[in-house]
């Protein structure tokens, strides 16, 4: 069988199983058993088991669960509410004064979390029935809601980064540092948004009623106190990673330990708790891990049976700008993470693009950015956008998916853009990490 | 209901079980950290055991999510069929699972088997026989997926008699 059957059967039949319903992790598996069968006999399979211990083996991967278990333990404990409640305080007069401040604490949350969900659950918990209440634009509050929990999967640490830097072998703390600006930019241009639509059509965003702005100083210094634990936190985790104290796996394990001396300190640290959050990152991990499983058996297949050089020569043969082939991959990425978890398709076109990118001559550290990017917009894009679903499991029953995702368009446009922008100019992505050097 | 098989109730209490590995994991990496710097003495046993721990977790974890049936799934077009067809395409899923699970049972094993016969090691400072327990692991749990799966088999082709859901 030519290379281009092989290609087409086994992206369409991927497709059209998928559609089907059949579980992500036992699509990709299957399809990269039966092509192994099909093309190498029974002997081949020995090499789908021997690839899946070896991936399983990778020292990076132990930081997945810790990372879990960090954000399992934020959701849980109270730190969250105190920092909301800290951020809320400061909005005062200004128009869209509180989506912008939840924004902010959206921004802050991201930097203890490495996946989005949780974030999304707990932002719709505190912040939605507030903007509500205040008579925001349904809308806008939704929105804000679903843009700002999806920040996690940007913000280091990670998930994404992770698996892509184990995926291409890059360091995985040098994306977690070039990831810092592009998040950054992408958090500033949400809450400038927030702020000129409001200060255009102030009825948008009103603010607090002038007896519960009237708070003292003192009181809101004193609630100030809610964003120590969670800058400790993130101080513990991201500073050992960017001085280089101690490996990403390990960094991740002291923000567990950190998050729970935080609960502690909070007196809410109990066997509940700790049950609860060590079996939502079973759950998390069995799903995660055997996705990548079945996502490893087929591209080893696609890989023995000479996929990359093939996919190369047709992007190669284009006779286009460098730049072109870039966003035809960002199209393609964009396309799949409407059907697709963000770990299949690392899995399944990272080894194939990244050797592509190098060759055009493009920072791998840089292609990482952008690829978290495309995974987070693949978040809110409807019609599978979990973050819609997210949100949806937790606001009040009026609240439709339809206006989720009706809410959720402004800020898709605002991530392309970012997208676009950090694309043609890569150097926002790579001048913070070229300063460690 | 396979809810409640036995094999169900065994991928879950392994699957609780092993869920306090991960306050382990994070125990002796803390440990490591503190021994390295605060006394200056790094261990060599804390990176390979938690590679060792992790994965056991992660492999143990596939059954802990299949017997709820909890894998990522897109159901949008299901959802969209007509009840007597979304049982066919149900029993149909089944099977396509059951086929890449008993052949990845089937590879599991031979690799299992042969790590087990000659007692592999990391072959590291510690030589600890890792390999041939996590290889021996993931058959079980292969095996454990496949069983469980003929269960999911055998309901959805039972429901197929029954009207409605």
């Amino acid at each position: 069988m030519s290379i281009e059957w092989i290609t087409v059967l086994m992206f369409g039949s991927m497709i059209l199983l998928l559609l089907l319903g059949l579980p992500l992790a036992f699509v990709t598996g299957l399809i990269g058993v039966v092509f192994t069968l099909g093309l190498y006999g029974v002997d081949g399979l020995q090499l789908i088991a021997s690839r899946i211990y070896s991936f399983m083996n990778e020292y990076a991967l132990v930081a997945v669960p810790m990372f879990i278990m960090m954000a399992s333990l934020m959701e849980r404990s109270g730190v969250a509410k105190d920092l909301f409640d800290a951020m809320r305080v400061w909005a005062g007069r200004l128009p869209g004064g509180l989506a912008i401040q939840t924004m902010v604490a959206a921004t802050i949350m991201g930097a203890m979390t490495g996946i989005i969900g949780g974030e999304i659950v707990l932002l719709g918990l505190l912040a939605l029935p507030q903007m509500l209440r205040l008579g925001y634009d349904r809308k806008l509050a939704i929105g804000t809601i679903c843009a700002g929990g999806s920040l996690g999967t940007m913000i280091p640490p990670s998930l994404v980064l992770i698996i892509y830097g184990l995926t291409v072998n890059v360091s995985i703390g040098d994306l977690f540092v070039a990831n810092v600006v592009p998040a950054l930019i992408l958090s500033a241009v949400y809450m400038t948004y927030i702020f000129t639509r409001c200060q255009l059509n102030p009825r948008l965003g009103p603010p607090a009623p002038a007896e519960e702005r009237d708070i003292p100083l003192g009181r809101k210094l004193a609630l100030m106190k809610g964003l120590a634990l969670p800058l400790l936190v993130i101080f513990a985790v991201l500073g050992t990673i960017y001085f280089g104290i101690a490996s990403v796996t390990e960094a991740a394990a002291m923000g567990v330990i950190g998050s729970m001396i935080a609960s502690a300190i909070r007196r809410e640290l109990n066997w509940q708790m700790m049950r609860e959050s060590v079996r939502r990152t079973m759950q998390t991990c069995g799903m995660l891990l055997w996705l990548s499983f079945g996502a490893t058996a087929m591209i080893g297949v696609y890989n023995l049976a000479g996929g990359p050089t093939f996919i190369r020569e047709i992007f190669t043969g284009l006779d286009v700008p460098a730049v072109v082939v870039i966003l035809l991959m960002m199209l393609i990425l964009f396309v799949l993470g409407a059907m697709m978890d963000w770990v299949g398709i690392c899995l399944l076109t990272m080894p194939i693009f990244v050797p592509i990118v190098r060759e055009l001559g493009y920072d791998p550290v840089w292609f990482g950015v952008v690829f978290c990017l495309n995974m987070q917009l693949s978040y809110l894009t409807p019609p599978f956008g979990p973050a819609a679903f997210y949100l949806k499991s937790v606001a009040p029953p009026d609240i439709s998916l339809n206006e989720i995702f009706a809410a959720m368009w402004p800020f898709l446009i605002l991530q392309a853009s970012v997208l676009m922008i950090v694309v043609f100019y890569p150097d926002l992505a790579l001048w913070l990490p070229s300063l460690g050097r | 209901m396979a809810e409640n098989s036995v094999i169900a109730r065994m991928a879950r209490v392994a699957g609780d079980a092993a869920s306090y590995v991960f306050l382990v994991i994070a125990l002796i990496s803390a440990y490591e950290v503190v021994m390295r710097y605060a006394v200056g003495m790094p261990t060599i046993w804390v990176h390979e055991l938690s590679i060792a721990l992790a994965a056991t977790c992660f492999v143990i974890g596939g059954p802990y999510v299949h017997q709820a049936r909890q894998h990522i799934t897109i159901s949008f077009v299901y959802e969209r069929l007509p009840p007597p067809a979304q049982k066919w395409v149900r029993l149909l899923c089944s099977l396509l699972t059951l086929a890449f699970l008993s052949l990845l049972t089937y590879a599991a094993s031979i690799q299992g088997w042969q790590a087990l016969q000659y007692g592999e090691t990391t072959g590291t400072a510690l030589n600890w026989p890792i390999p041939a327990y996590l290889k021996t692991l993931f058959a079980i749990c292969a095996a454990l997926m496949t069983v469980q799966t003929l269960i999911h088999v055998y309901e959805d082709a039972v429901n197929l008699r029954y009207r409605g859901r």
